[in-house]
């Protein structure tokens, strides 16, 4: 039972620091895993005692999480669907394919970014958010360019991208850097 | 809304390299040794907590201050990261006392005005 609580305590502890390298948890949970060892021998064996007057490991894990940041892993799982989710939220796609789930998409976006953002800190949380909304900027661009050519060139006007979507594409893909950052913790930057 | 913080944690907190800086400085010393350690040595004037104590001596670490070592004490059943100031660390602790001290009369002084 003392055992099974001190194991709990530890998971815990390393849960509060996910996005942490596992090298830094390995050494965080052992170096406290070794004072908490301490405690319990000088209280006796109280270690639901022990366990009571300590810090939440939840809390003290983030706590550590912040001043070691989190680990390349952990930032590349955030970054490397970012454009793809970009460029799948961009509305233009549900003109061509009706079935395409953009919103889906955008809303699989946001998430990414403000979970991204919660576990890896502010500064790559905006990463995260440029690398969706970089994209969704680009397509805009690229496509408009190419519609005003075939306008130009075939008189085709049945395409168009109108001020609406613009403006909705333009906001929806600035607020991500904007959301990651401020929605991110406080995490140094990693080693 | 913003988290309002206990006046007088945030005193300790300002309080805090210094004291575990002039801590380690006598001599090298573990985590669970610290917490009751620095407490006794100030009287009680700094108890800290596992939230507070931790991750200072990690961003110390990181910025060169202190350097740690994994060491088998006897009868223990884990080994124990043990800190220890290195040359950086010594040449901050002789910076920092030395501003505290002159900050200290200077308060002091101050509040004695105001009393």
């Amino acid at each position: 039972m003392s055992q099974q609580m001190i194991d709990d305590f530890l998971r815990r502890l390393r849960r509060g620091m996910g996005g942490c390298s596992g090298k830094v948890k390995d050494a965080s949970v052992m170096e406290i895993a070794a004072d908490l060892d301490v405690r319990i021998q000088a209280s006796g064996g109280d270690v639901p005692g022990v366990i009571a007057s300590f810090e939440d490991p939840v809390a003290l894990g983030r706590a550590l999480r912040a001043v070691h940041g989190s680990g390349v892993r952990t930032r590349l799982l955030y970054m490397l669907p970012a454009p793809l989710l970009g460029f799948a939220s961009f509305p233009a796609f549900q003109s061509v394919f009706p079935a395409w789930p953009v919103n889906l998409c955008l809303l699989l976006a946001i998430i990414l970014v403000l979970r991204g953002a919660a576990i890896t800190g502010r500064i790559t949380g905006a990463i995260i958010g440029g690398l969706v909304a970089g994209p969704r900027i680009i397509l805009m661009i690229a496509t408009g360019v190419a519609l005003g050519f075939i306008q130009e060139s075939i008189g085709y006007e049945a395409w168009t991208i109108d001020g609406g979507t613009i403006f909705v594409v333009l906001l929806t893909s600035l607020m991500l850097p904007v959301f990651g950052f401020l929605v991110g913790a406080r995490v140094s930057p990693p080693a | 809304m913003a988290r309002r913080k206990d006046p007088v944690t945030e005193l300790r907190r300002g309080a805090l390299e210094l004291a575990l800086l002039a801590f380690l400085g006598r001599s090298p010393c573990f985590g669970g040794g610290i917490l009751p350690g620095l407490a006794e040595a100030t009287n009680g004037g700094l108890e800290l907590t596992e939230g507070a104590l931790y991750p200072a001596l990690h961003r110390l670490e990181k910025k060169g201050v202190l350097v740690s070592e994994w060491r088998q004490d006897e009868g223990a059943i884990r080994p124990r990261k043990y800190y220890t100031l290195t040359d950086a660390g010594q040449e901050r602790l002789t910076i920092l006392s030395q501003a505290w001290r002159k900050l200290a009369d200077g308060l002091e002084g101050l509040l004695e005005d105001s009393e």
